[in-house]
C-alpha cells in the first residue's frame, strides 16, 4: 500500500489540494503609523478558491478563463513567486515561467554578463549557465551584440535573449502566459518549435491562455476557472466546447 | 539550492551592484575614496577651526569614523527601498529575496574594505601605522568589520521587509539616518564626552564597533565594557529580529508590490 503511494507521488508534478489564495486590497497604501492605529479600509479578495488538481509528470495542461478568474494567481503560485493562503500545494522539478522575457535584465549591463545574471535568478547553477553559453547566444541570433550593454538593444533583441535564456535553463516544468510572439517572423517561428519541442520532450507544460484554438491543439487536458473556482478539468475539446457555450 | 549556487548568486548579484553603479561614472571606482576625503575635509574643516574638538589628528580621526558610516548609511538607505525598485523582478521570477538587499550591503561592504586598505597604506606611509604593534589590535579589527558587517545585515533586512507593506519606512529610515549620524562616535569620540552622556551610548548598537575600529587603527583607549554588553546584546536582537521578519515576509512580497 505504502509503495504504491509513493509511485504515484512520484509521477507527479503538480498537485493542488484545497488550494486558496487571498488577496488584501487596499484602497490606499497603508502606513505603519495607519496599521498600528488600525486605520484604513481594507478588503478581501479571494482570487482563488479551494482548488483541487493534480499534474502528472510529462502532462500537456491548459489553462482557460475569463479575465479575473485567477488564471494570473494560479501561475505565480505554481512559479512559485508567491504562497497560498490556505490549502496543500506542492510542485516537482525547475520550473521556467516564459513571462516577461525582460524582467531579470540590467541596462547597464551587457549581453554576457546578463545572461548570467538572469540564469542565475531562473535557478540555474554558474557551471550550467557556463555549459549552456554559446547555445543561448546563437539561439538568440544576437551575435555581435552579446558584449554590449543591454540598453543599447532593441525591444525585439532583449525578449529574444530573455526567451533564449528561459528555454535553456532546462526546466522540468514550463509555464506559458499567453501566446508568445517575440521578435521576428524567422524567430518566432524558431520559438514555437523550440516549445514544440518541450510539448514532444515530455516536460510538463501549463500553458495558460485566451487563445481557444491553440489550447486545443497543443493540450489534452484543460482547467477551466471561473471567479476563482475550479468550473472543469477535463479532455480539452469538450472542455472548450462547455467554455466557449458560456460566453455570452 | 545548495549553499555554493547560493553563494555563487549572491556574488552575481553584488558583482551586478558594483558593476552597475560605476558603468557611467566618469572617475569610476575613484569615488570610492573621493566621497569620504571630501566629507573628511569640510567636516574637519569645521571642526578643527570654529568648534575645536580635543583629537590630535583630527582630519585622521574623521576618516576611521567617516569609513564605517558611510558604509552603514549607503547600506541601509539604498536597500530600504530596493525591493520596491525590483518590484518588475519579484512579480515574475522565483529567487531568494534577499539577494537584493544583501547584494546591496555586501557590494557597500566591498567599498568599505577598498578605503580600508587604502587607509591602511596611508597610515604606514606615514609611519603611523599601529595595527600589527598588538594581536588585540588585530582581532579588534576583524571583530569590528564583522560586527557592522552582521548588524547592517539585519537592520537592512527588517527595515527593507518593512517597507514592502509600509511605505513610510524608507522616510523614517532617511530621518534616522540623519540623527544616528550624531548618534555616533564620528565626528567625536565617547572618551572626551562628559561621563553622564555616557549611559546613552548603550542604546546606539553602532557605538562599541565604531570605537573598536578607531582602537585597532588609531585611538589608544575603549569605551567602558558596559557598553559593549548592551551594544552586542542590541545589534544580536535587531539581526535576528531582521531574519525572522525577512523570512516571514518573502514569501508574500509579490502580492504586495
Amino acid at each position: 500500500m505504502i509503495g504504491s503511494k509513493k509511485m504515484i507521488t512520484q509521477k507527479l508534478a503538480i498537485k493542488a489540494e484545497d488550494l486558496s489564495k487571498k488577496y488584501i486590497l487596499h484602497h490606499q497604501k497603508p502606513t505603519l503609523m495607519e496599521n498600528i492605529f488600525k486605520l484604513g479600509r481594507k478588503e478581501e479578495i479571494w482570487a482563488l478558491k479551494k482548488i483541487n488538481f493534480e499534474i502528472k509528470k510529462g502532462e500537456k495542461i491548459g489553462v482557460i478563463g475569463n479575465n479575473g478568474s485567477g488564471k494570473t494567481t494560479l501561475l505565480k503560485i505554481i512559479a512559485g513567486i508567491t504562497v497560498p493562503s490556505n490549502g496543500e500545494f506542492m510542485v516537482k522539478g525547475r520550473v521556467a515561467a516564459l513571462i516577461d522575457l525582460k524582467a531579470g535584465f540590467h541596462p547597464e549591463l551587457t549581453g554576457e554578463e546578463n545572461i548570467y545574471l538572469n540564469g542565475l535568478l531562473l535557478g540555474m547553477s554558474k557551471k550550467e549557465v557556463k555549459r549552456n553559453f554559446t547555445e543561448i547566444v546563437k539561439f538568440s541570433g544576437l551575435g555581435r551584440f552579446i558584449d554590449v550593454p543591454l540598453h543599447t538593444y532593441s525591444d525585439g533583441m532583449a525578449l529574444r535573449l530573455g526567451f533564449s535564456i528561459a528555454v535553456h535553463s532546462n526546466p522540468g516544468i514550463l509555464l506559458i502566459d499567453e501566446v508568445l510572439a517575440v521578435g521576428d517572423q524567422d524567430f518566432q517561428k524558431k520559438s514555437f518549435q523550440k516549445i514544440q519541442e518541450f510539448f514532444k520532450k515530455g516536460k510538463t507544460v501549463v500553458f495558460i491562455s485566451h487563445n481557444l484554438p491553440a489550447v486545443t491543439k497543443l493540450c489534452p487536458k484543460v482547467i477551466w476557472l471561473e471567479k476563482g473556482t475550479l468550473k472543469m478539468i477535463g479532455e480539452s475539446k469538450k472542455t472548450v466546447r462547455l467554455y466557449k457555450k458560456q460566453q455570452p | 539550492m545548495k549553499i555554493r549556487d547560493y553563494l555563487n548568486f549572491h556574488l552575481a548579484m553584488t558583482e551586478k551592484e558594483i558593476k552597475a553603479r560605476y558603468k557611467n561614472a566618469v572617475l569610476g571606482f575613484l569615488w570610492i575614496l573621493l566621497n569620504p576625503l571630501l566629507q573628511m575635509l569640510i567636516i574637519g574643516f569645521i571642526f578643527k577651526n570654529f568648534i575645536k574638538i580635543p583629537v590630535t589628528n583630527y582630519f585622521l580621526f574623521l576618516f576611521t569614523g567617516l569609513l564605517p558610516w558611510n558604509f552603514f548609511s549607503y547600506s541601509l538607505t539604498k536597500s530600504t527601498p530596493s525591493l520596491v525598485f525590483e518590484r518588475n523582478l519579484i512579480q515574475k521570477s522565483k529567487f531568494s529575496r534577499e539577494a537584493i538587499p544583501i547584494s546591496i550591503v555586501f557590494s557597500n561592504f566591498f567599498h568599505f574594505l577598498v578605503s580600508l586598505v587604502l587607509l591602511l597604506a596611508f597610515l604606514i606611509l606615514t609611519h603611523q601605522f599601529l595595527l600589527f604593534t598588538s594581536l588585540t589590535k588585530v582581532f579588534f579589527l576583524f571583530a569590528s568589520l564583522l560586527w557592522l558587517f552582521l548588524f547592517t545585515c539585519g537592520a537592512s533586512l527588517l527595515t527593507t521587509a518593512l517597507n514592502v507593506k509600509y511605505r513610510d519606512i524608507n522616510f523614517f529610515v532617511q530621518a534616522l539616518v540623519i540623527l544616528w549620524f550624531y548618534a555616533t562616535p564620528v565626528i567625536y569620540s565617547t572618551q572626551i564626552l562628559p561621563e553622564k552622556f555616557l549611559p546613552l551610548f548603550q542604546l546606539n548598537p553602532l557605538t562599541y564597533p565604531f570605537e573598536m575600529l578607531r582602537f585597532s587603527l588609531i585611538t589608544p583607549s575603549l569605551p567602558q565594557l558596559s557598553i559593549f554588553f548592551t551594544n552586542a546584546a542590541i545589534s544580536l536582537l535587531i539581526i535576528l529580529l531582521g531574519i525572522f521578519i525577512f523570512k516571514k515576509e518573502s514569501k508574500t512580497f509579490s502580492d504586495w508590490l
